[in-house]
């Protein structure tokens, strides 16, 4: 097998596609544990070789894969800085933050693990640490919901004004409300260094929810 | 008694031996690495002066102490030393001889290795000294048995010296009234035990230099063609110069030619290569004086003392010597550990009490025992405790006796070089000479800390206390073996890989017959490997020898504790094969097995002593062959003994019946062999030699020789730079998941039947929940707890309220959980069950498997949980068995926050691969690593110094830029456990000031801080 390396075009692209997969279940996954939408829209399926919950709401699933839709570029480019899940109560004011932060490994190179499954490994144990994060996170206020933002390296949102992956779903700004967040704390969940990515998921959670 | 056969007598008094493998290694290291607990092995073996020009590494492992030797080498003919008078002939069969294998059918091939080795091991004498030690050793324990047996014993030495003492008290009315010695060890040491021995009727050569050596020419041998000695000496000399700091060059540091470092300084290199490279054994003090040094080539001695005289080996006299210099002690006392054949510790605290005598007449009338009876002199030094006698018995030769008086101790110890400590051996004293470290005064200026961070924390913390004269290692007469080898690097050629299989076949039946020996079976079994170093000239200067080589070691975890050659072989071979050599390179083989359960004290017993696991019973067709050989008859009466055993008698001893044995009371056994079903789960993922980091003990670990750990080491990081390519992410492959055992994951037992599980499992009183962590793999699909209906309710109530609440919500999740995993199970089929424990379920599993491995490095403190229950006042309430960790799980399993202390350590070294330099904490930057210095960093000193603390903010502030939260998460939450239970509240400060400073590092990079639960 040839081996990618950075300058190989498709190399970003297979790391997107890697990332954006994941991203997808992770999305679904904390929605599930931390009780944005009822249990009842999700449904359990295996990913990565473990069980996953999956939404089976539509509109909630083409939203989700939408915005990774547009993340994937970002990504590919490498200018995707961190990529977060905001989770906000009924005030648009964030409670908990899962932080996706990605960068890239000093040295890219699929050749060593060309079935990438020690990849597959290092995402599976997210997801685990995913699915247990309730037991350090405090509980949500009712009336959840959710948003995704990327942060991005340098000038990148510049590019990103002009081509519109997807019509009528453009980047915004995201507001300051949406952002900050009063006394956040923070809780490491997983550390991943693989041959393609760099990543680590953490959350930040507010002191007080309620 | 039960000594090695006697080596076969030598016959023809003019055969030329081949030069002797350095002689000390083939006593000491030998077969047996005996690995005191608080010490790194070579720190034990060696004190000697003129021993210490070994370095450690040799002494540890990889090079086989046992050489191809001996009368063996009639056959090959082709030795430099005999090349002179016999030209080569015939090679009988040697597998390595390359033009006539290349035609031989496997079975042959068989034959003849297995002819080589046993041929090798019967007939090399200096294999047979080794194993005196052993031999030596199970003498003492002996005693010790027969003494128990016929409730007393006679000491005729310690009866005449009473008599003798009684007489002189009566006359002198009692003026020598017995000194206040508190307690006493006598280190006994024959004076050049083999020059001694080989003079002892030739009263001509007393007083002459002479040296016991196999060649007695004029030290001087052609040169063989293909041989280049010249490169090799440049090589080590280039290694003695330049010391590296790898360890994987030091471990070439051991060579022939490093013991006679002025070898190759004279100019004289194209003589040398024609210099004999017989190695002298033993030099008496004559030789010494003109520069002879014991290890030294014959040839360069020569040159350096043309007068010298070589006396040859006379192993039957060795033997007889050394059994009476044993039989004299044990006329004295019991309190004896054998040390090798000429060198014995005597615990003489509690003989010298009931005498009334004080130390330096013992020792006085010790020696003259012994001089009387055998003829040799031996020195004898005293002191407070191991180190100190040793050191005395420096001063004490030649034939001699020193008392180190504990006032004398500082002054004694200040001025002495620190190479002469045990253990410091060229490679670290060339270290701490770097540190301008030289005496042991130097020494004592050197903060543990600093020590700790360079050499690790206990050869640091060991290297502190004995340069101030500190050694509370205790006088061990029963001796627990801690592995049996069997290792060859000579005359290792091998061309073809069915030749080398036979090989590592057949040094596995040597294995075998070493364990059965003992009385013992091992569980982990190591592979090592001496492969010619690339470059290297195909031929090494010395016939037959190894030349410059890699030293390689890969192990593998059995799934359960075995004596059979035939298990053995089949994992060595797969480990073999896992390395992907050049068999042409081989160049020396090592079979180690470690991790020993057996009775040790009666060794001949066949019967009493092995239990047979009811696995193995019930497979019993499978593996008879290994039964065989100690007798069908005995086994099966026994066998049938441990199934009958009632459950209750089980329950009351911390292992339940169903496993093989493990010593009981240690936490470590204990510990090992729970380790089985995770390493079998473990290896359906990877495929590997070694198990992953974070699945060894870490005790284990350190108690390897350093070199050993330190290819461990190296093969995890090989390993996780490079994963298993070829394996597709197949059902199996989620790691923290429990499997039962497949053939694939155990291959070397077949697995245990599915039938017995359940049976074994059914609880009783005392039992209950407890052994559960024990079997997880028998239990796959059960989840981890038994049903509720099965606790006994007593026993429930027995615990503490704390236990019984989380034990309730276990099983409440339980309740919720197993419907769901039906209900999926029917969905789909190809979902096992047993990965269908949602989210939760999942998690819980994972978390539990995780928290045993990281058991391990808190096990040496009491594990935080404990530390829990003490500050809650509820740990008398807890009973032995539930404080012996397994509740600790449960606990662990639904203690929701608390699990996040407790997180993995898998992902840390399956990401530790990265080129680019991870943070490190004083050179470590594995997690397991990084807890251990902790953890002696805080047990051990009373009050940190501010450096230190710095260093460790530095640590955690670099934690931070690499991007590694979780870690620092693991390592901040272990510190707050550490340090805030800790007696002194300057820790507790110590703590909250990392923690601030770490905090306002995240809190720059994040924004936010640390919630710490």
């Amino acid at each position: 097998m040839t081996t990618l390396t950075r300058q190989d075009l498709n190399f970003g692209q297979v790391v997107a596609d890697i990332l954006c997969e994941f991203l997808e279940v992770a999305i679904h996954l904390i929605l599930y544990v931390r009780e944005v939408y009822p249990s009842g829209i999700f449904q359990k399926r295996k990913k990565y070789n473990v069980p996953v919950q999956m939404s089976c709401h539509p509109e909630l699933n083409q939203y989700i894969q939408d915005t990774l839709h547009c993340v994937k570029p970002l990504i590919e480019k490498n200018d995707a800085e961190k990529v977060v899940v905001v989770i906000m109560d009924k005030e648009h004011h964030p409670v908990e933050r899962f932080v996706f932060e990605i960068s890239q490994p000093p040295l890219l190179s699929i050749s060593s693990d060309t079935l990438l499954s020690h990849v597959e490994q290092l995402l599976r144990a997210f997801i685990l640490k995913i699915s247990v994060c309730d037991a350090v996170l405090n509980n949500n206020p009712p009336g959840c919901s959710f948003t995704v933002l990327v942060h991005t390296r340098d000038v990148a949102t510049r590019n990103m004004e002009k081509v519109q992956v997807i019509k009528d779903f453009p980047w915004i700004v995201a507001d300051e409300q949406e952002v900050h967040m009063q006394e956040p704390r923070l809780i490491p969940l997983k550390t991943m260094t693989s041959d393609i990515v760099k990543m680590q998921l953490y959350v930040e959670e507010r002191a007080q929810k309620t | 008694m039960s000594f090695p056969h006697s080596p076969p007598k030598q016959s023809d008094q003019s055969l030329v031996f081949p030069p002797p493998p350095t002689y000390q290694e083939a006593i000491k290291a030998a077969d047996t690495h005996l690995l005191p607990k608080q010490l790194q092995p070579s720190l034990q073996v060696d004190f000697n002066p003129e021993k210490t020009l070994l370095s450690p590494a040799s002494r540890s492992l990889s090079h086989s102490p046992i050489r191809l030797n001996g009368s063996h080498h009639n056959a090959f003919s082709s030795d430099p030393a005999s090349l002179n008078t016999t030209n080569t002939t015939a090679k009988p069969d040697p597998p390595p001889d390359t033009s006539s294998s290349s035609s031989k059918s496997s079975a042959q091939l068989l034959a003849q290795t297995g002819d080589l080795i046993s041929e090798f091991y019967s007939r090399s004498r200096l294999h047979q000294i080794s194993t005196w030690r052993a031999g030596f050793s199970e003498y003492v324990n002996e005693l010790h048995s027969k003494r128990k047996v016929a409730g007393g014993a006679s000491f005729p030495g310690k009866e005449r010296l009473r008599k003798s003492v009684a007489q002189c008290s009566s006359d002198s009315q009692g003026t020598s009234a017995p000194s206040s010695v508190k307690s006493c060890i006598l280190h006994v040491d024959m004076d050049c035990f083999f020059v001694s021995v080989g003079i002892r009727h030739r009263p001509d050569l007393k007083g002459k230099p002479v040296a016991v050596t196999s060649n007695r020419g004029q030290g001087r041998v052609p040169l063989r063609p293909g041989a280049n000695p010249q490169l090799e000496q440049q090589y080590y000399q280039r290694k003695q110069t330049h010391p590296q700091p790898e360890w994987n060059d030091e471990d070439l540091h051991r060579t022939p030619s490093q013991e006679s470092p002025d070898s190759h300084a004279s100019g004289e290199d194209q003589n040398a290569a024609a210099l004999s490279m017989a190695e002298i054994a033993s030099c008496s003090y004559e030789a010494r004086q003109a520069g002879v040094r014991n290890g030294m080539f014959f040839g360069k001695a020569k040159q350096l003392c043309p007068s010298l005289q070589s006396v040859p080996y006379d192993f039957e006299a060795y033997k007889e010597v050394a059994l009476t210099m044993y039989e004299t002690l044990a006329g004295y006392t019991h309190d004896i550990e054998a040390l090798s054949c000429d060198e014995v510790l005597i615990d003489g605290s509690a003989l010298l009490a009931e005498l009334g005598i004080n130390p330096e007449d013992l020792a006085k009338a010790i020696r003259a025992d012994i001089k009387e009876k055998t003829g040799c002199c031996a020195s004898v030094g005293m002191g407070s405790n191991i180190l100190l006698a040793r050191l005395a018995t420096r001063k004490a030769k030649p034939d001699g006796q020193y008392l180190l008086k504990s006032e004398e101790v500082d002054d004694f110890i200040r001025d002495l070089p620190v190479t002469s400590l045990p253990g410091v051996g060229p490679v670290m004293g060339r270290k701490l000479a770097a540190m301008g470290v030289r005496s042991c005064g130097d020494l004592q200026q050197v903060p543990l800390s600093q020590l700790q961070r360079k050499f690790g924390p206990r050869t640091g913390q060991t290297l502190f206390r004995f340069c101030r004269g500190l050694d509370d290692r205790p006088v061990r007469y029963e001796k627990e073996r801690k592995s049996v080898s069997a290792e060859m690097n000579y005359n290792i050629r091998f061309t073809r890989i069915d030749e080398a299989e036979c090989f590592l076949t057949n040094l596995s039946m040597e294995v075998q017959k070493r364990l059965q020996e003992a009385g013992l079976r091992g569980r982990r079994v190591t592979l090592k490997v001496m492969v010619r170093k690339v470059g290297a000239p195909l031929e090494p200067a010395k016939y037959g020898g190894h030349g410059i080589c890699d030293n390689l070691a890969r192990t593998v975890m059995l799934a359960q504790s075995t004596d059979s050659g035939q298990l053995i072989a089949t994992a060595v071979i797969k480990l073999f094969h896992a390395m992907k050599l050049q068999v042409q390179d081989l160049r020396g083989v090592g079979i180690q097995v470690q991790v020993l359960e057996g009775n040790h004290s009666v060794p001949q017993d066949s019967t009493g002593q092995r239990t047979r696991s009811i696995k193995e019973m019930l497979l019993g067709q499978g593996l008879s062959a290994q039964s065989h050989n100690r007798g069908a008859a005995d086994n099966s009466p026994h066998q049938e003994r441990t199934l009958l055993t009632p459950a209750p008698s089980s329950s009351s001893s911390p292992h339940p019946l169903f496993t093989p044995e493990p010593v009981p009371g240690t936490s470590k056994d204990l510990q090992a062999y729970r380790r089985t079903p995770k390493h079998s789960r473990a290896r359906l993922n990877f495929s590997i030699e070694v198990p992953s980091p974070s699945q060894v003990d870490r005790s284990v670990l350190e108690a390897l020789p350093t070199e050993l750990r330190e290819q461990v080491e190296q093969s995890w990081s090989l390993r996780d730079g490079r994963p298993n390519n070829c394996r597709s992410p197949s059902p199996q492959a989620s790691a923290p998941l429990p499997q039962p055992p497949s053939l694939k994951s155990c291959p070397t037992s077949p697995p245990r039947p599915p039938a017995s599980g359940p049976a074994l499992y059914t609880p009783t009183a005392g039992t209950v929940v407890l052994q559960i962590p024990n079997q997880p793999d028998s239990l796959g699909i059960v989840l981890e707890l038994p049903n509720f209906s099965q606790v006994d309710p007593d026993v429930f109530a027995a615990l503490p309220k704390e236990l019984q609440e989380e034990l309730k919500s276990a099983y409440n999740r339980i309740t919720t959980v197993q419907p769901q995993a039906k209900m999926l199970e029917q969905k789909n089929p190809l979902l096992q069950l047993k990965q269908s424990g949602a989210g939760i379920g999942i998690g819980r599993v994972k978390r539990r498997y995780k928290r045993k491995n990281v058991v391990s490095p808190i096990k040496k403190g009491p594990s935080p949980v404990k530390r829990r229950h003490t500050t809650n006042s509820l740990a008398k309430t807890i009973t032995p068995l539930i404080t012996s960790r397994d509740p600790v799980n449960i606990v662990k399993t639904e203690n929701g926050p608390s699990t996040s202390s407790s997180r993995p350590d898998i992902p840390e070294s399956l990401s530790k691969f990265a080129p680019r330099p991870a943070p490190a904490l004083a050179g470590a930057y594995d997690l397991k690593d990084i807890k251990t210095l902790l953890r002696e960093w805080v047990t051990t000193i009373t009050e940190p110094m501010e450096e230190d603390i710095l260093q460790v903010v530095k640590y955690c502030t670099d934690l931070i830029e690499d991007k590694d939260l979780e870690k620092l998460d693991l390592i901040i939450k272990y510190m707050k456990r550490l340090m805030q239970q800790s007696l002194e509240s300057v820790w507790s400060m110590a703590f909250d000031f990392i923690l601030d400073n770490v905090q306002v590092v995240v809190q720059q990079a994040y924004g936010s801080t640390l919630k710490i639960a």
